[in-house]
C-alpha cells in the first residue's frame, strides 16, 4: 500500500485482483465436492464397520460444509486505498484535528519491551498537544511507574515539545505583559472617572464642564464596547478577571504538555477485575483520558509514526453539501499485525499472512472486520454508547454490578477474547469497521512452544465462550454475511474432531484390517481425486501471493492443534471457569515435548504401521496391496502434518 | 429530621470533560458533608454524549457506595434521546423537573 495515492475522495476500494478466478475456481470446488459426498454417501459406506466409516463420514461433511463457509468468507475480499490525514482533499483544519489516545496495555513484560513501544509511541507523527499516551500497567509495577516519568520527561526535553513550550511560554508573557499595562492603567482610570463625577456636578467651572462632556462621551464609547458593564471601575475588573482567567490557563496549557502518563488501576478485593477487558475499561471511564480516537497497542507492538495519520481517515466523511469534515459510522479501524522477531522457518506457525490478508480482506468486504486487540484505532463514542447498553442489560438483572461499572462499560468481559467480542458487539450495534491493510506496527511472536499453545488455547477458548454466550447466528443486529463470517472462525475449531478422524484412520487400518469405506478403487479414485484436486486449486487462488511454505505450515498446524481445539471446546462447554492467561513475551526455556503426546502417540502408531507394512513387503505376504498403499499415503502425509509441532517443541532460539 | 439535597446544575455540553468535573464536584459534596440526595438537574443541557453519561454513572456509583440516593431530573431533546439508545433510562431513577422531585420527595419524606 503506497502514501502517495491521487484519486478523487480520501479513501477508495476494489475487489482484490484475481477474485473472479477464484470464484469460478470455487464454484467448480463446491460441485465437485457434493459430488464426491454423495457418491460417499450413497455408495462407499462400509457397513460392517459403522463404528469407523460414520465417524469418517461426518468428518469429511463437516469439512466440505467448512470449504463452503471458507468460499463464502473470502467472496468479497476488498483493497483499500486512503490518503493520509494531512494529505486529506480539502484538507482537515489543523484547529479541528481531534485529540488520540494511545493506550498501551502491559502486565509484567519486561522493562525494555514496554520502553521501545512507549518510545515509539511517542514518536508518532502527529501533533504533539493532540496526542496523549498511557501506559495500563495492569502489574502495578514501581518500575513501570518510574520508566513512565523518566521517558514522560525526556519527552518533553525533545525539541518538538521545546517548541510548543516555547510557544505557550511567549503568549502567557505576552498576557502578562497585558496584565501590567492593565494593572497601570487602571488607577488613572479609575481616576478619570471619578474626575467625571465631580465635573458633572453643579460646582464644576464651565471649562471643566466643556472637558467633562467629551470625556463622558469617551467614557460612553468605552462601555458601549462592551454592553455589560455600567461602570468603568466594573470593566476594568472584569478584564482583568479574564486576563487572569487566561493565564492561569496558559499554564495549564504547560503542564499538559507532558503527554505520556502512568495509569495502573486498583483492583480491590471482592469486585472481579475482567483481565484486559477491565484494565482498558477503567482507563476509558477514569477521567484521565479524553481522546475521542483510542488507539490500543499491546506491550510489545512498536508502531510506526504514521500509524494516525494513515488510520484516521476512515473515521471521517467529507460532506460535499455543508462543506464540513463530519464523522461517520466506522467504529474502529484494524490494521495488520505482522512480527519482527520470527525464526527462520516459522517453527511455530505464527506468520499469518492468510489472516492478515485474503481472510481479513473478505471480512472487511461484509463489514466484518475483526478486532484483534492491537494496532487498531476506536471510536471512544462507538465504544462507551455500546458498551453502556449491555452495562444497562447487566444493571437490569443485577444491581450490584454498579460497583464494577468502570471495568465493564466498555471493551466487553464476557469472554477472554475481549476484543472479538467487542467488535461483534459494535456490528450488531449496527457501526461499521475497517480493514486497513497495511503495517503500521510490528511486535512479538511468541518462541516456545509452551507460549504459543497457550495463546491458541486463549483464542480457542474465547471464541467458543463467544459461540456459547453471544451466538453470532442468533444476535439480533448483525446481517447475515457477518453472522457468516464470525461463525465461520468459532466452526473452524470443530475440525479438532475430523482432525483426530484423519488421523486415526490408517492407524486403524495398520492395526485391525478395517478401512472406513468399502471400496478404495477406481470408483472412488473417481470421485476423489477431482474433488482434491479442485479443492487445492481454489486453494492456490485464495492465498495467491502467500509463500508456499506459510501455507503448509499454517496447514500443519491447523490440524496438530487438534488434541487443543478439543481441550478448548470442551472446557467451554463443560462450564469449567476459564482464566485469562497473559502470553509471556519473554522465551520459555524448557522441552515441552510432554505437551504434545497426542500428537506423538499418533505419529509413532502411523511410523509403527507404515514399518509393518514394509515388513509385510519385504517378506512378500503383502495382503490387498492398493489399500495399503493408499493407507501408507496417507499415513506419511499425516506424518508430514505433525511434524512441524513436534520439531518445535525442542526447538531452541540460536 | 430534614433531608440534605445537593443539586447540581450544568449547563451547555456535558461531555467527558465537563462530566469529570460534575463527579469530582459531587465526591468533594459527598466527602465534606454529610449529603442524603444529589440530584441533577439536566434542563440547561442541550447535548451530552457517551462519555458524559458514563460519568454521569460513575457519578451515581460514588454517591449511592456512600449509602445517599442520586437523581436525575429534566432530561429532554437530545439528553433523552441518547438516554433512550443507551438503554440508561432504566438504569437512573429520575423526575421530570425538580417541582416533580420535591412533590414526591416530600411526599416520601412524610
Amino acid at each position: 500500500m503506497t502514501n502517495s495515492a491521487s484519486f478523487p475522495g480520501n479513501s477508495r476500494s476494489k475487489l482484490k485482483e484475481r477474485t473472479l478466478l477464484f470464484r469460478y475456481l470455487a464454484e467448480i470446488n463446491i460441485i465437485f465436492g457434493a459430488w464426491y459426498l454423495q457418491w460417499r454417501i450413497t455408495h462407499s459406506i462400509n457397513f460392517d464397520a459403522l463404528w469407523l466409516s460414520i465417524p469418517l463420514l461426518l468428518a469429511e461433511i463437516y469439512c466440505y460444509f467448512g470449504s463452503v463457509i471458507f468460499v463464502i468468507g473470502l467472496w468479497r475480499p476488498l483493497v483499500r486505498q486512503v490518503k493520509s490525514f494531512d494529505q486529506m482533499t480539502p484538507p482537515f483544519p489543523k484547529s479541528d484535528w481531534p485529540n488520540v489516545d494511545v493506550f498501551v496495555t502491559c502486565y509484567n513484560e519486561p522493562l525494555e519491551i514496554v520502553e521501545q513501544t512507549a518510545k515509539a509511541a511517542l514518536a508518532i507523527d502527529y501533533p504533539p498537544t493532540k496526542l496523549r499516551v498511557y501506559l495500563l500497567d495492569d502489574g502495578d509495577s514501581a518500575d513501570m511507574r518510574a520508566m513512565t516519568q523518566r521517558l514522560c520527561i525526556e519527552d518533553l526535553q525533545s525539541s518538538l515539545l521545546q517548541q510548543q513550550a516555547e510557544q505557550i511560554l511567549t503568549e502567557h508573557s505576552a498576557m502578562v505583559a497585558r496584565l501590567e499595562q492593565l494593572e497601570n492603567l487602571t488607577p488613572r482610570a479609575q481616576a478619570a472617572e471619578q474626575w467625571l463625577q465631580d465635573s458633572l456636578s453643579e460646582q464644576a467651572t464651565s471649562s471643566d464642564k466643556t472637558t467633562a462632556e467629551l470625556l463622558k462621551s469617551l467614557r460612553q464609547f468605552i462601555l458601549w464596547l462592551a454592553p455589560h458593564s455600567q461602570t468603568l471601575q466594573e470593566r476594568l475588573t472584569s478584564e482583568r478577571v479574564t486576563l487572569e482567567e487566561a493565564i492561569h490557563q496558559k499554564e495549564l496549557e504547560l503542564v499538559e504538555l507532558a503527554r505520556f502518563r502512568y495509569i495502573a488501576r486498583p483492583k480491590p478485593i471482592g469486585v472481579p477485575h475482567h483481565a484486559k477487558a477491565g484494565n482498558l475499561n477503567y482507563a476509558i471511564f477514569s477521567g484521565e483520558t479524553f481522546g475521542d480516537f483510542i488507539l490500543t497497542l499491546d506491550a510489545d507492538h512498536i508502531p510506526k509514526p504514521q500509524i494516525i495519520k494513515r488510520i484516521l481517515p476512515y473515521f471521517y466523511t467529507y460532506n460535499l453539501f455543508s462543506g464540513k469534515y463530519e464523522y461517520n459510522q466506522v467504529a474502529f479501524v484494524q490494521s495488520r499485525q505482522d512480527f519482527y522477531n520470527l525464526p527462520t522457518g516459522d517453527p511455530f506457525g505464527h506468520k499469518a499472512n492468510l489472516f492478515y490478508g485474503p481472510f481479513q480482506q473478505g471480512k472487511d468486504g461484509m463489514n466484518a472486520a475483526f478486532y484483534t486487540g492491537t494496532n487498531a484505532m476506536l471510536r471512544r463514542e462507538a465504544l462507551v454508547s455500546v458498551g453502556l447498553q449491555y452495562f444497562a442489560d447487566e444493571f437490569a438483572k443485577d444491581e450490584k454490578r454498579l460497583d464494577e461499572f468502570e471495568l465493564i462499560g466498555g471493551i466487553s468481559s464476557n469472554s477472554i477474547t475481549e476484543d472479538m467480542n467487542t467488535a461483534m458487539r459494535l456490528h450488531s450495534a449496527g457501526w461499521k469497521s475497517i480493514y486497513h491493510n497495511e503495517i503500521l506496527a510490528e511486535g512479538l511472536a511468541p518462541d516456545d512452544l509452551s507460549s504459543t499453545l497457550k495463546q491458541r488455547l486463549r483464542w480457542a477458548q474465547g471464541t467458543i465462550q463467544v459461540l456459547v454466550k453471544e451466538n453470532p447466528l442468533t444476535k439480533p443486529g448483525l446481517t447475515f454475511w457477518q453472522r457468516l463470517q464470525y461463525f465461520k472462525t468459532m466452526y473452524g475449531y470443530f475440525s479438532g474432531f475430523a482432525s483426530l478422524i484423519f488421523i486415526s484412520c490408517p492407524i486403524i487400518y495398520f492395526f485391525t484390517g478395517i478401512i472406513p469405506l468399502n471400496t478404495y478403487g477406481y470408483d472412488f479414485a473417481l470421485h476423489f481425486l477431482p474433488a482434491f484436486i479442485m479443492n487445492r486449486l481454489t486453494l492456490l487462488a485464495a492465498t495467491w501471493g502467500i509463500s508456499a511454505r506459510e501455507n503448509w505450515r499454517s496447514e500443519q498446524y491447523a490440524i496438530a492443534l487438534f488434541p487443543l481445539f478439543i481441550q478448548a471446546i470442551y472446557s467451554v462447554i463443560s462450564g469449567k471457569k476459564i482464566k485469562f492467561q497473559v502470553t509471556p513475551k519473554q522465551h520459555q526455556h524448557g522441552i515441552y515435548i510432554w505437551l504434545l503426546w497426542p500428537q506423538i502417540t499418533a505419529f509413532v502408531l502411523n511410523i509403527l504401521g507404515i514399518l509393518w507394512s514394509l515388513y509385510l513387503f519385504l517378506i512378500g505376504q503383502l495382503d490387498s496391496p492398493w489399500i495399503r498403499l493408499m493407507n501408507t499415503g496417507w499415513a506419511i502425509y499425516n506424518l508430514s502434518l505433525l511434524w512441524a509441532i513436534i520439531r518445535a517443541s525442542f526447538w531452541q532460539p540460536q | 429530621m430534614s433531608l440534605i439535597v445537593k443539586i447540581l446544575q450544568p449547563s451547555g455540553i456535558l461531555d467527558s470533560i465537563r462530566g469529570n468535573e460534575l463527579r469530582r464536584e459531587i465526591n468533594e459534596a459527598i466527602n465534606d458533608n454529610r449529603t442524603d440526595i444529589v440530584l441533577i438537574d439536566l434542563k440547561d443541557v442541550k447535548f451530552i454524549d457517551s462519555s458524559g453519561l458514563g460519568t454521569l454513572v460513575s457519578a451515581m456509583k460514588i454517591v449511592r457506595a456512600a449509602g445517599s440516593q442520586f437523581f436525575l431530573c429534566s432530561i429532554d431533546g437530545q439528553v433523552k434521546m441518547l438516554f433512550e439508545l443507551t438503554k440508561m433510562d432504566r438504569v437512573f431513577e429520575k423526575f421530570a423537573d425538580q417541582d416533580d422531585f420535591n412533590r414526591q420527595i416530600v411526599a416520601i419524606h412524610h
